[in-house]
């Protein structure tokens, strides 16, 4: 290998044939297009068999397993000889609950599908490398299916045997190994001899819910960014499925989201879902309990598990959550609760600031609430935003978001057009990437520049409540990454968010279409492979693959290459850009060479370097650049292009260049001029006489003495 | 170009006035005769204004070498105290003839050298200039037209 200062040594040697260059330069493009027309990148796709045992049969589609994201084909253990398993093929950059999968695999439990493997496989229908989850099918038909062909009402006892026993129980095993399931809903329960949860890692948690299976708090999150929850909302989901098979699945028809969580936040959640109906004795209490307004009251496993073993607690029925005796109206409503004052707040932010300009909710939280901590917190709010100038309309944003956090500190975080959990904003990002949503992506992008999320902290309900771990694990992840919503240069901005909010997301970049590209060496390798084919019609760059290359090689501050800084175009071109932070890559790389990649590079960095003004450096630049891409490493082109000092030389070269130039042209005007010639002429001729004279003398002066 | 203004040296002026005594008090008539044939070299002197006084060292030397010959035996038999007839001399036409050419000889040496050094001169500035363009072609193909750019821009 031809190291760095090697290269840099080839560089300093005199030119000894000044005349060449040009030609040279000439040739340069066709070495490398000599180069590629005899390159065969070694090749690196995704295979067709999962961890060498198990096989997706693309032609044999599962549709019944089917999900949002994914679409479900027959699988085989080559290995054990099962062919009793289905895959989940995702949809290319949709989220998958990496951490989860982690968690789940291979957990075996009679009550829940087992996932057997989860990769990569390469999908020979569209030719394109999907995430692929592998799993057992379960055992019978979903129970949305079984419910439709039950003509009367399905037993009590079934439904708390049969059913709510032998989930709950998983449900707490599931909680047990800190996961929550997220998708408990009749389609995604099959019941055979026993029940069995269905998948739930293909996509965000709670992603494909119906509506009302979620909390009210859930229920107004962005579906995509409802977080990982807890266990709580699985057991809420239990409840919500125990109202669907007492009543059938028209027991909810009429509802909207917005009027479910209308109704909810005015009469409670049981009154809402029971709709005037008395559940069966037996039930009265697990319902109570698990849909109850207040917190503290709310069911967990242990009051279940004492549930399913025949206690029973007699319940209060869960009362209206009014908190005040004469409503506050705003946003034609009737508010009487802060949780319902938090939603319409969202839902009318413009009003919500205009309100905020006002005394109005000020004087009613302190005469119906009666809370003067509140109430002193919304004079300062009330101030800010008073004070807070157009500009500063994020700052304004902020003040509401704090406010309605204040007002509902179990609700998601609310600002702008967002709802969201602090635990869903990774998914999120990826939701608003999708969908270019780029009102949507700055405002989450200022959330994490100003770290608004410590306002979710502030307004934590007492001194005991516990983070959950997926919650400190994003806290610490937006603490990081503050930085980088700042740049916008190449490795960072929202692309370099994406990257480090998703640490398993495969690289978006156009260049990595139909791969799934995890890890710099594939990504390089990928790229050594694509080079022949694009290296005349495409950079080697864009934000997606710098910012992915950033968040792997951890680039913490912006990229800036100063050592070109006398060349102002070539430091900020994108493709030294590219050279220099694929060479970053590379060196990460032990000793993977990528020939293909770096005369890519070389090709398309040699018309940039044309901005050298010293046609013999260009020429040496150019050649030892070209001589240094048949190592394979773009370290090398980059430590002659970056990294070596000629731009700093070019540059006073130059300097000195123009000022010979101007001395040059001021000595030929000066032979020029006819008064200096006179003036040579007469010093010249003067010194010829003499010259003659002296001789002449002393000839006949010697003649004489002679004589 | 015209030149200050000459200023008597004092000791020059000493030294001349002691050599004039001294050759008035050796040389007699043979010193008249020596002031008469170096009358053109005193008017070189007055009317050359170069500051070195180089046609004045022409015509004096030339005039100086054509006086040899006449001066010689006159400073020979001065030393030897023998006498000498310089008034022959004062009315030799010939004499004058010969003198008169010496320093007629050293204007005209002036006068064509000055051709042959325009002749030299020119061929040493257009060889010059020829160099430096050639310089400034270098120049332009090893940085570029940007070179006599940044020079028009800056003029």
């Amino acid at each position: 290998m031809a190291t760095p200062s090697a290269a840099q040594d080839n560089l300093s040697k005199p030119d000894r044939d000044s005349s060449a260059p040009n030609a040279q330069d000439n040739k340069l493009p066709t070495l490398i297009s000599d180069f590629f027309a005899g390159y065969q990148p070694p090749g690196n796709n995704a295979g067709d068999v999962l961890d060498g045992r198990f096989r997706v049969d693309f032609n044999h589609p599962v549709p019944a397993y089917n999900t949002q994201t994914a679409t479900a084909y027959h699988a085989d253990d080559l290995v054990e000889g099962d062919s009793n398993l289905y895959a989940l093929v995702c949809k290319p950059g949709t989220y998958q609950r990496h951490t989860a999968i982690k968690k789940l695999l291979n957990f075996e439990h009679k009550h829940f599908v087992m996932l057997k493997a989860a990769g990569v496989l390469m999908n020979p229908l569209n030719g394109t490398e999907q995430f692929v989850l592998i799993y057992t099918r379960p055992v019978g038909q979903k129970l949305s299916e079984l419910m439709a062909g039950v003509s009367g009402r399905i037993s009590e006892s079934f439904v708390s045997r049969n059913i709510l026993s032998p989930l709950i129980t998983v449900i707490g095993q599931l909680a047990e190994m800190g996961v929550t399931h997220g998708a408990i809903r009749p389609d995604n329960i099959y019941y055979g001899e026993y029940p069995m949860l269905g998948e739930c890692l293909s996509e965000p948690s709670g992603f494909s819910q119906p509506f009302y299976f979620d909390p009210i708090y859930r229920m107004q999150a962005h579906p995509a960014a409802k977080g990982e929850g807890r266990v709580e909302h699985d057991y809420y989901a239990l409840a919500i499925l125990t109202i669907y098979m007492l009543y059938g699945s028209n027991h909810f028809s009429g509802y909207t989201t917005e009027s479910l969580q209308k109704k909810i936040l005015k009469d409670g959640a049981y009154a809402a879902l029971m709709r005037g109906k008395e559940p069966p004795e037996m039930f009265t209490d697990l319902l109570r309990g698990l849909l109850s307004g207040n917190i503290n009251e709310r069911w967990n496993y242990r009051n279940l598990k004492q549930w399913l073993d025949g206690k029973r607690s007699n319940i209060m029925l869960p009362s209206a959550p009014s908190e005040s005796a004469r409503p506050f109206e705003f946003g034609g409503a009737s508010i009487s609760s802060r949780a319902e004052l938090a939603h319409y707040l969202f839902l009318n932010w413009n009003q919500a600031i205009e309100l905020m300009r006002t005394d109005r909710l000020i004087q009613w939280v302190i005469l119906n609430l009666r809370n003067k901590e509140l109430s002193e917190t919304l004079k300062k709010i009330k101030k800010i935003v008073s004070d807070a100038s157009v500009k500063n309309q994020v700052h304004v944003n902020e003040q509401i978001m704090k406010m309605i956090l204040l007002f509902d500190p179990e609700g998601p975080i609310r600002i702008g057009t967002l709802s969201f959990f602090l635990d869903g904003v990774d998914s999120l990002y990826l939701e608003l990437m999708n969908q270019q949503a780029t009102e949507e992506l700055r405002l989450l992008s200022k959330f994490t520049e100003l770290s608004m999320h410590l306002h979710w902290n502030d307004t934590r309900p007492g001194s005991d409540y516990v983070v959950p771990e997926s919650v400190k694990q994003m806290l610490l992840k937006l603490d990081h990454i503050r930085m980088f919503a700042r740049n916008v240069g190449y490795g960072f901005g929202h692309e370099r968010m994406l990257y480090e909010l998703n640490p398993n997301l495969p690289c978006r970049s156009p260049l990595c279409d139909k791969k799934y590209l995890t890890t710099l060496p594939t990504l390089l390798m990928h790229l050594d492979a694509i080079a022949g084919a694009s290296y005349r019609s495409q950079e080697a760059i864009d934000l997606h693959l710098a910012a992915f290359i950033a968040s792997r090689i951890s680039v913490m501050h912006e990229i800036k290459l100063h050592q070109l800084i006398p060349h102002p175009s070539l430091a900020t071109d994108k493709n030294s850009m590219a050279l220099h932070i694929i060479s970053l890559a590379q060196s990460r790389c032990n000793n993977l060479q990528c020939p293909g990649l770096a005369h890519w590079l070389a090709f398309r960095v040699l018309p940039v370097l044309d901005i050298i003004r010293s046609r013999t450096l260009r020429s040496k630049v150019k050649l030892v650049a070209v001589q240094c891409a048949k190592t394979g490493y773009t370290q090398n082109i980059s430590e002659i292009i970056i990294h070596s000092n000629y731009a700093v030389a070019d540059m006073s070269g130059f300097v000195k260049a123009i000022q010979t130039y101007k001395d040059n042209i001021q000595q030929i005007a000066f032979y020029q001029k006819e008064h200096v010639i006179d003036e040579y002429t007469k010093t010249v001729g003067h010194m010829i006489a003499k010259s003659l004279a002296y001789t002449g003398f002393i000839v006949i002066f010697i003649h004489m003495w002679i004589e | 170009m015209a030149s200050p203004a000459p200023t008597a040296n004092p000791l020059l002026v000493a030294s001349l006035g002691f050599s004039c005594i001294i050759g008035i008090v050796v040389l007699k008539f043979g010193f008249i005769f020596i002031l008469i044939a170096t009358l053109p070299s005193i008017v070189a002197y007055f009317i050359d204004r170069d500051v070195h006084k180089s046609a004045f060292r022409v015509v004096l030397l030339c005039n100086m070498a054509a006086l040899m010959p006449y001066v010689l035996p006159m400073l020979l038999a001065a030393a030897s105290m023998q006498p000498y007839d310089a008034m022959s001399l004062m009315t030799d036409p010939i004499a004058w003839l010969v003198v008169y050419c010496g320093a007629a000889a050293g204007w005209s040496l002036l006068f064509l050298c000055s051709y042959i050094a325009r002749f030299l001169v020119i061929l040493y500035c257009e060889y010059q200039i020829s160099r430096l363009e050639r310089f400034q072609k270098k120049l332009v193909a090893e940085w570029g037209e940007r070179v006599k750019q940044e020079q028009q821009s800056e003029t």
